[in-house]
């Protein structure tokens, strides 16, 4: 088996009375991008913090690329770029001063640091804005800005607490290409945001968090495919009689159950598109008047909760 | 009954006729009249009793005023300060009350003595506590960026000044009344009348008042607390050491003065909120950085120009290149941070305050013949000066979030202790420099024998006094910096630290000298302590001794200077060993407290 980047055990930390994160295991593997997904509050910064060695934990470890987070910070912090959830900026410096400063804080040679400094402004669509100070950028800027603080060092693993959050439509499709292109170069990320939709197109991997407890995690892919597999449809019909719908529907082989809410029929179904139009079809043909044929929206984190419970816990 | 119908009010009308009114009333013809003015009058003052009500109803309910003081009284803190406030009170009146060897005649001396040394006591606690109260109430709001809110919560700016107002005036009256009882005591000993106990209260209060309004005003026209802080302290200082000495020489004990400095606060009280209730207690509309540099400018007059001496020394011009290898990051980064770039603004404010104020101490130092005074005023100008610099340097990197940024970094503490005490050090002497570089031609005049009795050496070595006195309270301000939470707390902490350590044993000497139930032996224990009681030593100058009642408040000559000078350079070594080594343990403290 290969070795987890990122390796949480049984990580807890309470706050007084309050339990913020309870008894937390994870493993991210190389190359992952992993979107650890849920409301304010939930307890994303707090592992993250603890992740970046900001934190000490009330119970459990965690190891990034095999460091202890805790014992071993130096060796962490230099194979980690964290990128906080909420953060200032040095007012009056610009631009490239504030990469320079970092740059130089992880002790990285004047020679490099120029380099370095030119391909993040390049990478990261700054380089117009490279003399102003840091103050005047706008939002979306400096989160690239920090995006880049993060990557002056150039690690292997990355841990960005909602990096889209407070941006504009725009800024945030420039964000995930970011992050897109940032996997591309196979960086390990941990990402953090409030909604599943966000990153649903960027990572590979993604797990639920509520008061402090991991819900469920696993691969993005597989568990999208098992969601497009069981769909809801929501059939209204008017004046058929109940049991003749029950035996219209019931003939069908990727209908797995059947409800009637308030003359709606709810109908659990397996099959594909053609599968669906071929239901429809069928419906008509025994002269039941469909009034409405629709695919319900499904709610991705309730689904992906319903589907993947019992694999964690 | 019917009122004759009046064309005007009864009240005036019955007072127009005054003095002949009270005849008037006795008249049957007038009666009526009268009745009507009476009811009037009452109705008027009814009205009158039911505003006044409704007024001391809306300062209780007042939000503002009721959350403060909740916030106050939450923490275990405040509890404890009154326990340590009351104990020490408590000692002092027992230490220094008369026993019995004394000759009858003595003990009214003693009491009012006794009175003198708690009342300058408390009165000194209230100058210092109260613009700390006060420089923080609008300046935190908008640091905390719930100025906005409060603005708009419906509470009019009146109302919110007044809060604020009482909210840090509560707990200073209640420190005064608290002292009540303990003070009384004194009464039992005769030698101090009710009505001057009466009139040194009066007094704490106006004071009180006086610098709580003080610092609010600077909490209205500052943006940032430490410029808030900074600058009330600045202002409060000199004016609380007029107070306190004329408080020691007994001015405490004369109602009738007070009374009218009661009256002239509480208007200036007023004139200064209502000033501010329509200009400042609004949020302005928030504006880049470099407008507001601009705003600042204008709001001063004064103009930073990075290019010219001495802004080019104060906040340097931008680096042109990248960091070279090898340099510590922090200090180029704190170097030419904007905090620096823009508090000097406020700095040169300063500096010409200080020159301006400097006058007097090179009038002594040429012409009286008195350098003492001209390096305790150094010294103090330090003091003012370097907490405003320094208690930021940890405090802000949590209060403007960039905690995080750094503190995953590989820096080391190393780096980071010696890259600000470096950038404080720097700034402060520089300005301690501009200080004190017109006096170097009086080294030569000194030569000369100008200032008599005054060699080149004590000169250089009361300057060097001043300068590692300096350096000491820049470590200072650091360590209580890193050890705080936030800057505020910092600032006042170090302000009340290194006032102790300035004037303290000073304060010491006279009150153990004051009373003879206190053996005198204990008069000079802390004098080493403090660079004051060096610098008179060193320097006395012919006029000194007139100008410093307080004789024996020194220490042994240059040898003592020279036992200071080590014990500064130590203590400030020693406060920087302790920060780098005690730097991670106290982030870890904060670890897990969230930045907010
Ligand atoms: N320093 C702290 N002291 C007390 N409680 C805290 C502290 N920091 C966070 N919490 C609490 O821990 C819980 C988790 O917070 P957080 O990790 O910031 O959530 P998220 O990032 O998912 O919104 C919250 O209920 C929060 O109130
Ligand atoms: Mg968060």
């Amino acid at each position: 088996m290969i070795e987890p980047v990122i390796e949480i055990i049984g990580f807890t930390k309470i706050y007084e009375s309050l339990t913020a994160v309870d008894r937390l295991n994870l493993n991210i593997e190389e190359g992952d991008v992993f979107g650890l997904i849920g409301p304010n509050g939930a307890g994303k910064t707090t592992t993250f913090r603890f992740l970046a060695t900001l934190l000490l934990p009330t119970r459990g470890i965690a190891r990034i690329a095999g460091y202890d987070v805790v014992r071993q910070v130096r060796d962490v912090r230099r194979s980690m770029g964290y990128m906080p959830d909420s953060f200032g900026v040095y007012y009056g410096m610009r631009v490239w001063e504030f990469l320079d400063f970092f740059a130089a804080s992880y002790g990285i040679s004047r020679y490099r640091r120029r380099r370095i400094i030119d391909d993040l402004l390049e990478l990261l669509d700054l380089g117009h804005r490279r003399n102003d100070a840091v103050q005047a950028l706008s939002r979306g800027m400096t989160q690239r800005l920090c995006l880049a603080k993060t990557l002056v060092h150039d690690p292997p693993v990355l841990i960005l607490d909602e990096p889209a959050s407070g941006l504009d439509p725009r800024a945030r499709i420039e964000i995930k290409e970011l992050i897109r292109e940032l996997r591309s170069m196979g960086k390990t990320i941990l990402i953090s945001s409030h909604i599943l939709h966000e990153l649903a197109d960027i990572c590979t991997h993604v797990g639920f968090i509520e008061g402090g407890k991991l819900l469920a995690a696993g691969d993005l892919q597989r568990i999208l495919e098992e969601i497009r597999s069981h769909q809801i449809l929501e059939i209204r019909v008017i004046g058929a009689e109940r049991r003749e719908m029950e035996r219209a529907l019931g003939d069908n082989a990727d209908v797995t159950d059947i409800r009637c809410d308030n003359g709606v029929w709810v109908v659990d179904f397996t099959g594909d598109d053609e599968a669906q139009a071929q239901l429809l079809a069928s419906l008509l043909e025994r002269g039941i008047t469909v009034q409405e044929f629709h695919q319900r929206r499904v709610n991705l984190e309730e689904a992906f909760i319903k589907i993947t419970r019992g694999e964690v816990t | 009954m019917r009122l004759r119908p009046l064309r005007q009010s009864p009240t005036l009308a019955a007072l127009r006729r005054a003095p002949g009114f009270l005849v008037a009333l006795l008249h049957p013809r007038n009666i009526p009249t009268a009745v009507g003015a009476i009811r009037m009058t009452l109705r008027v003052l009814r009205e009158s009793a039911r505003r006044v009500w409704a007024m001391g109803r809306a300062v209780a309910e007042n939000p503002i005023v009721t959350k403060e003081l909740g916030e106050i009284f939450q923490t275990r803190r405040a509890v404890i300060l009154f326990a340590l406030f009351l104990g020490l009170l408590g000692l002092t009146i027992y230490a220094a009350w008369p026993r019995g060897d004394l000759l009858l005649s003595n003990i009214d001396v003693v009491a009012r003595r006794l009175v003198t040394v708690v009342g300058t006591t408390l009165l000194a606690l209230i100058c210092l506590l109260a613009p700390a109260f006060s420089a923080v109430a609008i300046t935190g709001e908008k640091e905390r960026r719930c100025f906005e809110s409060l603005v708009t919560s419906g509470l009019s700016s009146k109302g919110i000044l007044l809060g604020k107002l009482i909210a840090s005036l509560v707990f200073l009256v209640m420190l005064i009344i608290t002292a009540t009882p303990m003070l009384s005591l004194c009464l039992l000993l005769g030698g101090v009348s009710p009505g001057e106990l009466l009139g040194m209260f009066l007094l704490l209060l106006e004071a009180a008042l006086g610098f709580t309004v003080l610092g609010l005003t600077a909490s209205c026209i500052f943006e940032r607390n430490n410029a808030a802080i900074g600058a009330s302290y600045i202002i409060a200082l000199p004016l609380m050491a007029v107070l306190l000495t004329m408080a020691w020489q007994g001015g405490l004990f004369s109602p009738g003065i007070s009374m009218e400095l009661l009256l002239v606060s509480v208007v200036i009280t007023f004139f200064i909120l209502s000033i501010f209730s329509r200009t400042t207690v609004r949020p302005r509309e928030s504006r880049p950085s470099e407008e507001e540099t601009a705003w600042s400018q204008r709001q001063t007059g004064l103009v930073l120009d990075r290019d010219l001496i001495p802004d080019r020394w104060i906040a340097p011009p931008r680096r042109k290149d990248l960091l070279p290898d090898g340099a510590n990051p922090v200090l180029s980064k704190e170097i030419h941070s904007e905090l620096i770039g823009q508090g000097t603004l406020m700095l040169r404010l300063i500096i010409q305050i200080g020159l301006a104020l400097a006058v007097v101490p090179f009038t002594l130092l040429y012409f009286i013949g008195a350098p003492a005074w001209f390096f305790s005023y150094i010294a103090i100008f330090a003091l003012l000066i370097a907490p405003t610099f320094t208690c930021g340097m940890f405090t802000g990197e949590h209060e403007n979030r960039t905690f995080s940024l750094m503190a995953t970094t590989l820096l080391r503490p190393r780096q980071i202790v010696m890259g600000k005490f470096l950038t404080g050090a720097r700034l402060v002497l520089l300005l301690l420099g501009i200080l004190i570089a017109p006096t170097l031609p009086a080294l030569a005049y000194a030569h000369l024998s100008f200032i008599r009795g005054f060699t080149l050496g004590e000169f250089i070595l009361c300057l060097v006094i001043c300068l590692l006195w300096a350096l000491a309270l820049v470590a200072l301000g650091l360590m209580w910096s890193l050890i705080s939470r936030r800057t505020t707390t910092a600032l006042v902490a170090t302000y009340l630290t290194g006032g102790a350590i300035l004037a303290g044993p000073l304060l010491i000497h006279a009150v153990v000298m004051s009373f003879p139930a206190l053996p005198d032996a204990w008069a000079g224990v802390a004098l080493p302590l403090s660079p004051l009681s060096h610098l008179f030593a060193i320097a006395p100058g012919e006029m000194s001794e007139v100008l410093f009642p307080a004789e024996g408040m020194t220490v042994s000559g240059g040898g003592g200077g020279l036992l200071f000078l080590s014990g500064a350079l130590i203590a400030t070594a020693l406060a920087l060993g302790a920060m780098t080594l005690g730097h991670d343990w106290v982030w870890r403290r904060w670890r897990g407290l969230g930045e907010a």
